[in-house]
Parts: C-alpha cells; sequence; structure tokens
C-alpha cells in the first residue's frame, strides 16, 4: 500500500503537527521567490505550477553557499589546530516542490554523493526528505519533457502529491518520510494503482516550449564539441554566473580562507561558476577556459553530456530559471537545439 | 564518516632550496608525522596542501613511497606556495591526501623506463624514477631527460649527479640557452629527445612539464616510433576539493583529480579535445 487519497488539510495538519521538524514550502514566485518555513501565517501549498516556483532554487536547504568546512587555529611556535565542521542540521522536509526542483536532488545527489560524499552536503541530506507534487501548470522557459521529467514526474522525491480537487493523492516512494508516512497512512484511504494513472495522467500534458529531446542529442553535442557555433552562443554573455547560481542542480564551488585573525580563521565551501574567468585559472596564468565561449560550453555540456554521461541522466531539470533571469537573454535550450541540429 | 576537508598534521623535517632565492625559487619540503609517512601513497599521486589563512595547493608528490616520509617540490607562485616554502624545519603542515590515480609502475617492470621533464614537471616523474632506482634490478633500463630554462633553474641537481655516477641511469640535462661552463646539452628537452633518440622497443616514456613541453614531447616520441599505450604523462588541471566534486578540473565527463592526473597518450586522445595538452 503506498498510494492513499486525504485531504489537504489532512497534510497540513500532519506536518505542522509533528514537532522537531523544520517544514519548508516555496514562498511565491517571482524575483525574491525562495523556499521558507511553513510558519503559523503560511498556508500549506495546494497546488503548484510554474506561477509558485521561487526564483532561487531549493539546493542551499542542503548545500548552503558559505558553509564553514572547518575552524583552525595557529599557535605563534607554528603549532595547528584543526577542527571539522559540524554539518548536521535538524529534520527539513521540503514540500509542494514542482518535479524540476525535486528532480534536482536526483542530480546533486549523483553528483555530491558517489564514490567519495562531499561531506558537507552528504550530513545534511541525510535529514532532508522532499515531498514532491505534480505541476499543473508550466511557464514559458519551462523546458522539463525536454529534458527527460514531465510535470508529473517523481525523480527525486519521497513522497509525491497529486492536487485532484480539495485531495490530493499521496505516494509513497521511499522510506525516508516514514514519520510523515504514518501519521497520513492511519485511517486513510487507499488508492488503487487504476486510480493514480487517471489522476497523474492529468498531469501528463508536454511542455511544448522547445522542441528537442536531449537524451537523443548528446551524440550531436559531443561532436560539437569544436563548432564555431559555441562563439555565437556566449557572444552577449557578460560572465555573470547568475545562470549557474539559480540552477537548481548546478553545483561547483571554491573553498576559501577567511581568517579572523592572523592565527585563526575558518575555511568556507562557496558558490562559485564555471562562468567566472579565473575558475580553471592555474597560478602558472595557464586557463584552459580562457574565453567565455569555453565557458557556456562547459556549463551545456556538463548539463547536457558530461553528467549523463557519468549517471544516466541530464543534469537540467528544465526549470527554465537560467532563460528567464539572463540578464541577456542567453536561452540554453535554443542552444542544445541548434548544437544538435534541431531546427 | 570520514571529513575529507579535515587534513593530517604533519612535521616539515627538511626544507631543502633547490634553486637560488627570486620569482623562480623551488623548495623541497619532507613532510613527516612522527617519523614515518603522514599517509601511505604511490608514485604519481598529488596531496592539498595548506597555508591556513592563504588555502591550499595541489602538489604531486615528489618521491616513491618509502614508508618514511613524503617530499614536495614547490616553485614559487602565488600565495600559498610562497608561504609554503618559508616554513621551516621543526614547523608543522597540514595536508590531506593522497589524491589522484598513479602511474602503473608494477605493470612496468621488466621494461625500459623513459623520463622526460621540463622545469618543474620533474617533481611528479622524480617518484616514478625514485620507483625505478629503488627496483632497478626489476626494470629493463632507465633514461632520464631533464631540462629547465637555465642552470640556476635545475632542480635535485647533486641527485642527477650521483645518478650518473652510480651508472643506473643515464641523464640527459639540458638548458634552454647558452652558458658558460655547461657541458650538457643546449636546448628544448624535445630536441635533446630527438638526438638521442632513444628506441621505442620495450619502453614506456613518462612525461611531466609545462603544456608546450608536453604537446611538443608527445610529438617527439610518436616520430620516435612510440605507440600511444606506450606514452604516459599527467594532466594537472586548477583543483579545490580534490575529491571530484568542485568542478574545475574536468576534461570532458572526467576528474582530472580522481580519474587523473596521470593518463596515457591512448586515453588523451579518446577524451574531449580540451584534454589535449596544449589546450
Amino acid at each position: 500500500m503506498s498510494v492513499i487519497r486525504i485531504t489537504a488539510d489532512t497534510m497540513e495538519q500532519a506536518l505542522r503537527e509533528m514537532g522537531d521538524v523544520r517544514v519548508l514550502v516555496p514562498s511565491g514566485a517571482g524575483r525574491k521567490g525562495t523556499y521558507v518555513e511553513l510558519g503559523p501565517d503560511k498556508k500549506l501549498p495546494r497546488e503548484c505550477g510554474d506561477h509558485t516556483k521561487p526564483s532561487s532554487p531549493p539546493k542551499g536547504i542542503v548545500f548552503p553557499n558559505n558553509e564553514r568546512l572547518l575552524s583552525y587555529s595557529l599557535g605563534v611556535k607554528g603549532e595547528i589546530s584543526v577542527k571539522g565542521a559540524d554539518h548536521s542540521q535538524k529534520m527539513t522536509i521540503l514540500y509542494g516542490t514542482p518535479p524540476c526542483d525535486t528532480a534536482s536532488f536526483r542530480a546533486l545527489d549523483a553528483a555530491l554523493l558517489k564514490d567519495i560524499p562531499e561531506p558537507g552536503y552528504a550530513r545534511k541530506r541525510d535529514n532532508f526528505g522532499v515531498v514532491g507534487m505534480a505541476c499543473g501548470r508550466q511557464g514559458r522557459w519551462c523546458l522539463c519533457t525536454s529534458v527527460g521529467l514531465s510535470p508529473r514526474s517523481t525523480e527525486g522525491a519521497d513522497i509525491m502529491v497529486f492536487p485532484d480537487g480539495g485531495d490530493i493523492l499521496v505516494q509513497r516512494l521511499t522510506g525516508k518520510l516514514d514519520r510523515l508516512w504514518k501519521i497520513l497512512e492511519a485511517g486513510a484511504k487507499t488508492v488503487s494503482d487504476h486510480e493514480l494513472s487517471s489522476v497523474a495522467h492529468k498531469y501528463d500534458f508536454k511542455v511544448e516550449n522547445f522542441a528537442f529531446t536531449a537524451e537523443k542529442l548528446a551524440g550531436a553535442l559531443e561532436k560539437g564539441f569544436e563548432s564555431p557555433y559555441w562563439k555565437e552562443f556566449s557572444e552577449r554573455c557578460v560572465s555573470c554566473g547568475i545562470c549557474t547560481f539559480l540552477c537548481p542542480t548546478c553545483h561547483c564551488f571554491d573553498i576559501i580562507d577567511v581568517p579572523a585573525d592572523e592565527l585563526s580563521g575558518r575555511r568556507v565551501r562557496t558558490w562559485d561558476t564555471c562562468q567566472f574567468p579565473e575558475f580553471t585559472g592555474e597560478t602558472s596564468a595557464h586557463n584552459p577556459r580562457k574565453e567565455k565561449s569555453t565557458r557556456q560550453r562547459q556549463r551545456v555540456l556538463h548539463k547536457f553530456l558530461y553528467h549523463y554521461q557519468n549517471h544516466g541522466h541530464m543534469m537540467c531539470t528544465g526549470c527554465g530559471r537560467c532563460i528567464r533571469y539572463c540578464p541577456v537573454d542567453i536561452n540554453i535550450a535554443e542552444g542544445v537545439m541548434k548544437l544538435g541540429g534541431v531546427k | 564518516m570520514t571529513d575529507e576537508y579535515v587534513p593530517v598534521i604533519a612535521e616539515i623535517t627538511d626544507n631543502r632550496m633547490e634553486t637560488p632565492p627570486g620569482d623562480r625559487s623551488i623548495r623541497t619540503l619532507r613532510v613527516q608525522k612522527d617519523g614515518h609517512a603522514p599517509f601511505a601513497h604511490k608514485s604519481g599521486q598529488c596531496a592539498m596542501l595548506s597555508s591556513f589563512g592563504k588555502g591550499e595547493s595541489m602538489i604531486s608528490i615528489a618521491c616513491p613511497p618509502n614508508g618514511e616520509y613524503l617530499e614536495f617540490s614547490i616553485l614559487l607562485q602565488g600565495a600559498v606556495t610562497t608561504s609554503l616554502q618559508y616554513l621551516e624545519k621543526g614547523e608543522k603542515i597540514a595536508l590531506r591526501g593522497p589524491h589522484g590515480n598513479n602511474f602503473p609502475v608494477d605493470e612496468w617492470k621488466g621494461k625500459r623506463i623513459l623520463v622526460t621533464g621540463g622545469g618543474i614537471g620533474i617533481a611528479p616523474l622524480r617518484s616514478v624514477y625514485g620507483y625505478v632506482l629503488q627496483h632497478r634490478e626489476q626494470f629493463a633500463g632507465l633514461d632520464i631527460f631533464y631540462g629547465a630554462r637555465s642552470s640556476a633553474d635545475l632542480v635535485y641537481k647533486r641527485e642527477f649527479d650521483e645518478i650518473m655516477k652510480s651508472g643506473k641511469a643515464s641523464v640527459h640535462l639540458s638548458i634552454d640557452r647558452a652558458e658558460p661552463g655547461w657541458n650538457h646539452f643546449v636546448g628544448f628537452v624535445a630536441a635533446n629527445l630527438s638526438r638521442v633518440a632513444p628506441s621505442p622497443q620495450n619502453a614506456i616514456a613518462v612525461t611531466c612539464g609545462p603544456p608546450i613541453h608536453i604537446k611538443v614531447t608527445l610529438e617527439k616520441l610518436k616520430a620516435l616510433g612510440f605507440a600511444d599505450e606506450q606514452i604516459y604523462t599527467t594532466l594537472e588541471r586548477k583543483m579545490k576539493c580534490g575529491f571530484g566534486k568542485c568542478g574545475r578540473c574536468n576534461i570532458g565527463n572526467i576528474y582530472t583529480c580522481t580519474k587523473g592526473p596521470v593518463f596515457s597518450y591512448a586515453q588523451i586522445k579518446k577524451m574531449m579535445p580540451e584534454g589535449m595538452p596544449d589546450r
């Protein structure tokens, strides 16, 4: 039994009564939108779509910018003492993310947990679960169905919610949020697979802003590495990095020391971007990505080729933020289509 | 769970001047923890050295595994390397590692090993020819080609003199421009390689140095008849985390800090073109 039908009010009550849990919900769409705590004056979202999608992605909840990695203190005779950081956080539930933001955690898990886990992300991720919601409204820049996802896809979700009138269908996908699931499940009506698929089918619309299938273009992108088009694609780029900072899956980071005084300080992990010229600049002045065309190429191919080769899914989740918020209107979807030979 | 970011604290037990003080100063640090190497490593691997308050730098381990110590030959470049050079015997150093893959030196036993190093690129190669010298009877031969801008820029000078005297290897030194009293080759390392023309028969060639050195050396080795599988090099990129996460050292889908830095030329040819040494 892994799907139940409850009212949205039941869900809200359950989340509010969980006690020692932080619940985060979208604050609303628009330029200052982010994911915020479900306070007493805030209503649990009943629906989700491009009109509820915050401008900031949720990655910072488990992958904060400026996270302390360690503290150091030095003795006057050259002694060194180092204390690792405590990356733990209170159990956190993210509720009501659209499938693009939900799937970002599949991509981040693959990139940051595989082989040697990134300690900060791994520790926070342990105490973090996602209740994704099927998306009822596409926006002008959405491209989820081009990147192997859809308005109803459950990738990255521990629990998935499908709004159906005043009710919601709740599907358990992993055991991670079982405390919440047990509360919801008690006395709830079980839903058949048939009923689930008929409700989910309402969310089966195809997002048609950009007519391409990223997986089919991987081969063409690989061959297009030396294409002169990269220059054209990046011509207007001002290397501000907004596309990567607002991307739900971009995770490249820098590590810097922040001295408090001459003998002590912190080492900090900060978000970084492949769009900054110094990102790959070596002290010797050698820089394999001096030109902005090579840096934009890295961004596009990391999402649509390299991550796909390493992990079997696209690193772009189709949220459209990089297109919408680019100050010079660079459109990653158009770039991929041009390079992939889609007219 | 181990915390990859927390370094080992070890001690500087030697700090040798390799080249005269100045803007191309090179010093070799020996690092130990309680009289032993702070961690085990293999030839070709790197370590992330800290200078707290300034940051970290990825540095090749410049000695073969010996259990006793690690050595790092550090060229003065930026804030971290400058401050590392000032570390004195008895002072502490924080480091993490080992990072990356290694030269498959054990698989090369029975072969003739040819190393060609340009500038500070000789440092990682010292872990290779050092290993061969440790197990000399198991290898068919050892040729060392090494060059720098001037005689003052050459590192490990006394060691090379000893190796030459011992007869365990043939050493071919070069400098870029003629100097009074210099009785070895004048010109680039690759030119010296063409002049000596070592045979590719049963040989493995390992090269490291500035990108231009690697590029030209690869061409010369190919001209001498070396197959792609017989040529190895290291592809270092800017690195921050050292465990395949921070996203800047990649060549295509390959992170050089974990899958590299050591690659055969056959592997490089299969990588995205930005892996070519002149990129």
